[in-house]
């Protein structure tokens, strides 16, 4: 019974507002004139729907049409003769919304350039060594003899490594 | 008669598509006074309900020339004063996050929520109970959330049936049967402890 009552209850406001098909409508009525509590929440709906009714419409002030008209004819002037013209109608966000987008778009641009660059040197092939010397180390030979690399050129060779002897152009 | 209402409606859009200014005050006289009472019972503000409503009309008078009556112009009256209502409250609940203020009550601040009471017609004690009624169908109405607070003042306060709610809402007359059911709930709920201590004090004036 409580499950029913539960159903029914959930259906009384429909019921009220007569937008039950008659079916439901003669069955929930004749639930109604059995059960109790299920007649004390039809009332206690009607009471608080009676309640509501109470409440009191309230006018528009008198310059509501006034007020109205002042706006509408702001809208209705063409935008070009508004003052300001057509830029003081776009609003701020838009125009910063702008700026971020083309900010995105020359970021993206110059990072593109910037990335290509950063990447060239790693694209270079590296050259086998020719007699146990890789040539690019001949970017030292141009080195004066009495300068840091010629220097380091000059030492290389003691140190074991596979550099050609002095600061000679190889 | 509903029918005479539908088509002057359709009539004073069409004087106002093709120009004549005049149609629309007739449309703002026909329809103020609903739009009003709407955005009030639902926001429970009375110089909020007047800026939703100078809300409305303007985008009424806005998109007016370019309006096709696919349905009843009441329908779509309603449905943007419903649009306009749910975004008020929406963008009222953003601020309030960021910014914390406390919203006082109109009875306190003597805004005109009780507009309508004439002073004189009833006794300063029935005065009091009625002002009474009134703050509790406000506080309860106010407890609902947005959209079955809009149904049922759609419902109670305007007879809409349930399809037109629905067709207004967006949504399927199962929806708002589903809404409605869900605020009498609550409404009653809220209601109960009111109607409890009223009948006590009735009770104890009788005997």
């Amino acid at each position: 019974m409580i499950g029913k009552c539960r159903r029914i209850q959930k259906r009384i406001p429909a019921l009220l507002d007569a937008e039950l098909p008659p079916k439901m409508t003669s069955a929930i009525k004749r639930h109604l004139d059995i059960c109790p509590d299920c007649r004390r929440y039809l009332a206690a709906t009607s009471q608080a729907w009676a309640l509501l009714a109470e409440s009191e419409k309230i006018a528009p002030r008198n310059d509501f049409d006034a007020l109205f008209w002042g706006k509408a004819r702001e809208f209705s002037i063409p935008l070009k003769s508004r003052p300001g013209g057509i830029w003081a109608r776009i609003p701020i966000p838009a125009i910063a919304a702008a700026g971020f987008l083309l900010g995105i778009a020359g970021g993206f641009f110059l990072g593109k350039v910037a990335f290509i660059d950063k990447q060239a040197p790693a694209t270079q092939v590296i050259s086998p060594p020719i007699n146990g010397i890789f040539p690019y180390l001949d970017t030292f030979a141009d080195f004066p003899k009495d300068s840091v690399g010629g220097a380091y050129i000059a030492v290389a060779p003691q140190s074991g490594g596979s550099a050609r002897r002095g600061g000679d152009k190889w | 008669m509903e029918k005479r209402a539908a088509d002057l409606d359709d009539s004073l859009i069409r004087k106002f598509k093709s120009g004549e200014e005049e149609a629309f005050s007739e449309i703002l006289g026909r329809y103020k006074n609903l739009v009003l009472n709407i955005a009030y019972r639902f926001l429970r503000d009375r110089t909020e309900a007047e800026d939703v409503a100078q809300d409305v009309f303007l985008k009424i008078y806005r998109s007016a020339r370019t309006y096709k009556p696919k349905a009843k112009l009441s329908t779509w009256v309603y449905k943007i004063t419903a649009n306009v209502c749910l975004n008020r409250l929406r963008s009222e609940k953003n601020a309030a996050k960021s910014v914390s203020y406390d919203r006082q009550d109109p009875a306190d601040t003597g805004s005109p929520l009780f507009v309508g009471s004439s002073p004189g017609r009833f006794s300063p004690s029935e005065e009091l109970e009625r002002n009474e009624r009134l703050t509790v169908i406000h506080d309860a109405l106010q407890c609902l959330p947005a959209k079955q607070r809009l149904a049922l003042v759609l419902k109670r306060y305007e007879g809409l049936s349930y399809r037109e709610i629905a067709e207004i809402l967006g949504c399927s007359p199962a929806a708002v049967d589903s809404l409605l059911q869900r605020a009498n709930g609550k409404l009653r709920k809220f209601l109960e402890p009111y109607f409890a201590d009223r009948d006590a004090s009735r009770k104890g004036r009788k005997s």
